[in-house]
């Protein structure tokens, strides 16, 4: 008697899919930015370009002009996003199609081995047949356990080849309504039949958007109010109105800051030799945040999570070209623990790539600290901050508070609004260094704000009348400063070296008086002597006891300590050749580590 | 508004159209350089032929707005050649209207 066993076919192989996802990421984005300056164009046509008394034949023919000159850009603005949107969704559909291919093809090779070994224990089984004598009925279980197991095998190789069918109909769906996308507004005339006169999603939304005076909360119900739809289509055609609108998601914020961001770098890459002095300057602010945000990307924390490196704010024009401009590292809208770092001297948008480095050693020194929780560190330009050294061009300006008290309030919209935008719990930490600890300053006692800690480091005083951390609106005993003991800045306080007094920022914050939580922040390269360069800028460098602590402090623990700074000739304004004493200059420095 | 002050508007929406060519040709490039070299070949033939046709509009549109640009500013130049310019503006423009009118010309 004999038995059949059937070797099952082999199921077909999963055909290549040569696709770039990330270039067609490229390829909508360039194509959504184009249409933001289309949009831009239909826009000025139909208003703000007329002349209303113009009169005259040439009144007449321009004005006639415009109306379907407008009609024509806003047709195209909508076609170009419909298929610059379109184009997206291509992306995240060959994303999910390139992904489902290795998880196919995975499957295949593995069913293509068992079944290679099936046939080999097949062929075994042939040549070695149960001995004759035994009962056909009860020798042959091996025989019987190959024929349960040929089908079951069978039945996976079938259903493979099910799937790659599924999955090579899926690729051709989309594939064709993809180049359909493409084909259906070729031309003008297609254009103009689909969407001429058809109004632009944006603009009812728009039209409801309440005032920067009604506050961030208004901003945030505004848009949680709106359909994606609409959302999308104010990212596109007027990104300038949520870039850096308080209470607006950070996603949403970054992803309309990028879109300007493009659009800026086209037209003034574009122009060359043609730049005036004041496009130079944009280019550069606009160049320089481009970088910042490449330098960062993909990078990820040590659980293996992408750090997002998110444009937060962008005005490369604001404050006569210095620029105003934030990225955070990791998402503020999410993250346990936000910090915000504002710069002090010298700073303008130009040199967002050196703040946003120092704002990615605070994530990597805070995820040190603690590894558990999440964090988005900001590197904030977002005031008129002083850029000039102080004593040479700027001078006046760095020792007035003029500059901290705008910015103050500026910080502290910031600050409203990164608490707007959430609901949960979460702690939000501003830092400020040098001046801007003075800018920290005036936030934290002109305005109401809600933080959960500050710290300050190389502070020359956050500013006049502020005494001690019961001035600021700081949780108790959540004040933090960090002082080199040769940073000469702090002498800019009202006590300290230079015994400016009245003249200077304010009371020293490392002075044992004023009563902060002083953290160790020595640097190695001191001398025992006054110094306005490194032992003032060495405050985020990796490895130093300042930006070990000022990550703990940030993920909420409490930084290593020191002894406050003791000053005899202030307050009583007695000797001016007394000189400040600080405990912290004879003790050895120390070199923590700050990153994972 | 005079007719002076009404051609000093005149003069600015010539120069800004002038921008709006430049941000045109602006766009017009990026449409041409956006990358279809990710795509599938499937569809790859009907992004380049898109990006073809519309870098062509693109660049039409902004030829118009610099035609509109020289017309504007032909307009003014007729205006100025006139006698009553002269009286008008020097009466009625405060001299940084003018300079800024005169310098827009002149650089144009």
């Amino acid at each position: 008697m004999s038995a059949t066993i059937t070797i099952p076919a082999a199921c077909r192989t999963v055909p290549e899919l040569d696709v770039d996802t990330a270039s067609i990421g490229e390829l909508a984005q360039d194509l959504l930015v184009a249409s933001t300056q289309i949009d831009d164009v239909g826009e000025v046509a139909g208003g703000s370009a007329r002349v209303p008394d113009w009169t005259g034949a040439g009144s007449s023919a321009y004005h006639a002009w415009l109306g379907p000159f407008g009609y024509r850009a806003d047709a195209m603005s909508l076609a170009l996003r419909r298929v610059g949107r379109r184009v997206e969704d291509h992306q995240t559909e060959m994303a999910r199609l390139d992904d489902l291919r290795g998880r196919l093809a995975q499957a295949v090779g593995q069913q293509m081995y068992a079944l290679d070994d099936f046939e080999r224990r097949v062929r075994v089984h042939v040549n070695n047949p149960p001995g004759a004598e035994e009962d056909p009925a009860s020798y042959d279980p091996t025989t019987t356990a190959l024929q349960q197991e040929s089908r079951t095998l069978d039945q996976a190789l079938r259903n493979l080849d099910e799937q790659i069918t599924s999955w090579e109909t899926d690729v051709d769906t989309e594939e064709t309504a993809m180049a359909a996308a493409f084909r259906q507004v070729m031309t003008t005339d297609q254009v103009e039949d689909r969407y001429g006169g058809v109004a632009d999603p944006a603009d009812a939304p728009l039209s409801r958007m309440p005032p920067e005076s009604a506050g961030p909360a208004a901003a945030r119900e505004w848009w949680e109010s709106l359909t994606p739809a609409e959302r999308e289509a104010i990212m596109t055609a007027a990104p300038g109105a949520i870039g850096n609108r308080d209470g607006i998601p950070a996603v949403a914020r970054d992803e309309a800051n990028r879109v300007s961001l493009d659009r800026d770098l086209e037209l003034w890459e574009g122009l060359g030799d043609d730049r005036t002095p004041e496009e130079d300057r944009q280019l550069e602010n606009a160049a320089a945040a481009q970088d910042a945000l490449e330098e960062y990307e993909g990078e990820r924390d040590p659980n293996g999570n992408e750090i997002p490196s998110m444009l937060w704010m962008y005005d490369p024009d604001a404050f006569g070209g210095d620029g105003r401009v934030a990225v955070s590292i990791g998402d503020p809208d999410t993250a346990d623990n936000v910090a915000v770092n504002v710069p002090g001297l010298t700073t303008d948008g130009r040199e967002i790539g050196q703040y946003t480095d120092q704002a990615f050693n605070l994530h990597q020194s805070a995820t040190t600290a603690d590894p558990s929780q999440t964090y988005a560190s900001i590197a904030w330009i977002g005031y008129d901050a002083p850029n000039d050294n102080p004593f040479t061009g700027d001078s006046a300006r760095v020792l007035g508070e003029g500059a901290a008290e705008d910015g103050g309030a500026l910080l502290a919209d910031s600050l409203n609004g990164l608490n707007a935008a959430r609901d949960d719990d979460f702690n939000l930490v501003p830092i400020g260094h040098s001046y801007g600890s003075t800018t920290l300053g005036h936030a934290l006692t002109d305005h109401d704000v809600d933080v959960d800690r500050a710290a300050v480091v190389g502070s020359p005083g956050l500013g006049s009348g502020v005494d001690g951390p019961g001035d600021l609106d700081v949780p108790e005993g959540q004040f933090y400063v960090g002082r080199n003991s040769d940073d000469g800045v702090s002498g800019l306080a009202g006590n300290g070296w230079a015994h400016l007094g009245p003249l200077g920022l304010g009371y020293d914050p490392s002075d044992v008086d004023f009563g902060a939580n002083r953290f160790q922040a020595e640097d190695s390269s001191r001398n025992g002597t006054n110094d306005f360069g490194d032992s003032h800028t060495s405050y985020y460098d990796p490895n130093t006891e300042s930006l070990s602590n000022l990550g703990i402090i940030l993920s909420g623990g409490e930084p290593v300590g020191a002894e406050g700074v003791h000053d005899p000739f202030f307050p009583s304004w007695g000797n001016l050749n007394a000189s400040p004493e600080d405990p912290e200059a004879d003790r050895d420095v120390t070199h923590p580590q700050t990153t994972p | 508004m005079t007719l002076a002050v009404t051609f000093l508007e005149v003069g600015r929406r010539a120069h800004g159209w002038d921008e709006q060519n430049l941000q045109l040709l602006a766009s017009a490039r990026q449409i041409s350089d956006a990358p279809t070299g990710g795509l599938t070949s499937a569809v790859k033939g009907a992004a380049d032929a898109f990006l073809t046709s519309w870098h062509r509009h693109v660049t039409t549109l902004a030829e118009e707005a610099e035609s509109t640009g020289d017309d504007l500013r032909g307009a003014v130049e007729d205006y100025m050649l006139t006698d009553d310019y002269t009286a008008s503006a020097s009466y009625d423009l405060s001299m940084d209207e003018y300079a800024e009118f005169h310098q827009n010309l002149v650089d144009r």
